[in-house]
């Protein structure tokens, strides 16, 4: 129970307090109105002395449960339909690809068989000499553009298949 | 046959349980449910409709309303509880104890969601509906007027031990202004108050009421 003194609960209220209190009572005298203190005054009157529901609501909530129910059912079968026709499409697109993989020019080299273009690499091997401890970065730049642009027009006249 | 009969809900708890019976024709209500159950599984909306017909309106008033504290929530809920049976029967297996068991199983897992959706404050608490789901499943066999007492019983049980927390003036105002909903002037009479100071005794009341239903633990959760 509430430790509350007597003298507080009988305390000669504020002007707060009054107009909440008249917020209250016209709240609890229209069910329209709202207010905190009175949604929880009929949740207490809700389970302690329940309402009927009108056959007629009830009516009205069954219908719209079927209604919704049949929507999602239907909504559930269109989607399985899209779903399944994606999945035809992609097969025979998969199925496409494959066919043309197999019957098409650009077979991926065998391990091992050379490589008609030429793969980054090392730089290693365009420095035969060491380098000095200052300067000749510029230059070695130069040598390394030289080298990759040479292999780059190689590859794309392997590409083109002109080489 | 399926009918439920009027009880005087107004008796006490002990009282009307004592008063409540099994019906003789208890079986046959079973069977004829079961009938009910297979048709709707077998896509007959008619027996759908009657057998939510049957349970559906205990349902709303001793299950849902009480627990969401508002009737347009308790409709919403009902009407979720609907489509979930309707989208979910064929997963029913008749185990004997009627269709009440799992129609109020799903109905108390609906009501969860709303609550745990809602900033209201109720009289039951979201982890109050959690351990009634996991004690749903043993809900024993009985008949639909005994179960709707018992539900009602409870949520008696639950509104008393709300009230036992404030004040004993704080409570009889609310009691014979809310509960029992006497004319106000009535109610001023019986407290010895003005009809204006009645008015703030019962807006001090609700307001000592939802402190102690907002406060962490509400120690209800054994009604």
């Amino acid at each position: 129970m509430s430790d509350r003194p007597d003298s507080e609960v009988d305390a000669p209220p504020t002007q707060e307090e009054i107009a909440r209190a008249e917020e209250l009572r016209a709240a609890l005298d229209d069910p329209r109105r709202s207010d905190e203190s009175a949604e929880l005054a009929r949740a207490l009157t809700a389970a302690w002395s329940p309402s009927d529901l009108a056959p007629e609501r009830h009516r009205a909530i069954f219908n719209r449960a079927l209604s919704l129910a049949d929507a999602r059912r239907h909504r559930a079968r269109a989607s399985t339909a899209s779903i399944g026709a994606g999945a035809i499409l992609a097969l025979a697109a998969g199925v496409c690809i494959v066919v043309w993989a197999a019957r098409g020019p650009s077979v991926p080299p065998a391990r091992g068989a050379p490589s008609p273009v030429a793969f980054s690499r090392s730089t290693q091997e365009l420095f035969a000499e060491r380098f000095s401890p200052r300067g000749g970065e510029t230059s070695r730049i130069d040598r390394i553009a030289l080298a990759r642009g040479a292999d780059l027009r190689a590859n794309e006249f392997a590409k083109w298949g002109v080489r | 046959m399926l009918v439920c009969r009027k009880v005087d809900l107004a008796l006490a708890p002990a009282v009307m349980l004592a008063f409540v019976s099994e019906p003789p024709d208890r079986d046959d209500a079973l069977e004829h449910e079961r009938q009910l159950v297979l048709r709707a599984q077998a896509g007959d909306r008619d027996a759908m409709g009657r057998l939510l017909a049957h349970h559906g309106p205990a349902l709303y008033r001793s299950v849902l309303l009480p627990r969401l504290g508002s009737e347009a929530a308790a409709q919403d809920a009902l009407s979720e509880v609907y489509t979930r049976v309707i989208e979910r029967l064929d997963q029913f297996r008749w185990q004997g104890g009627g269709f009440w068991p799992w129609l109020r199983t799903v109905a108390l897992r609906i009501a969860l969601d709303h609550l745990r959706a809602g900033r209201r404050i109720v009289l039951w608490e979201v982890d109050d509906l959690a351990r009634e789901l996991d004690t749903a499943q043993t809900l024993p066999e009985t008949d639909l007027r005994l179960n709707e007492l018992r539900e009602r019983q409870a949520a008696r049980t639950r509104v008393e031990a709300a009230l036992a927390r404030i004040h004993p003036r704080y409570a009889q105002a609310i009691r014979l202004r809310v509960l029992e909903e006497q004319p106000r002037e009535a109610v001023a009479r019986a407290l010895g108050v003005t009809p204006a100071t009645l008015d703030v005794v019962v807006h001090r009341a609700m307001q000592a009421l939802r402190k102690v239903l907002s406060a962490p633990s509400k120690v209800l959760s054994d009604v």
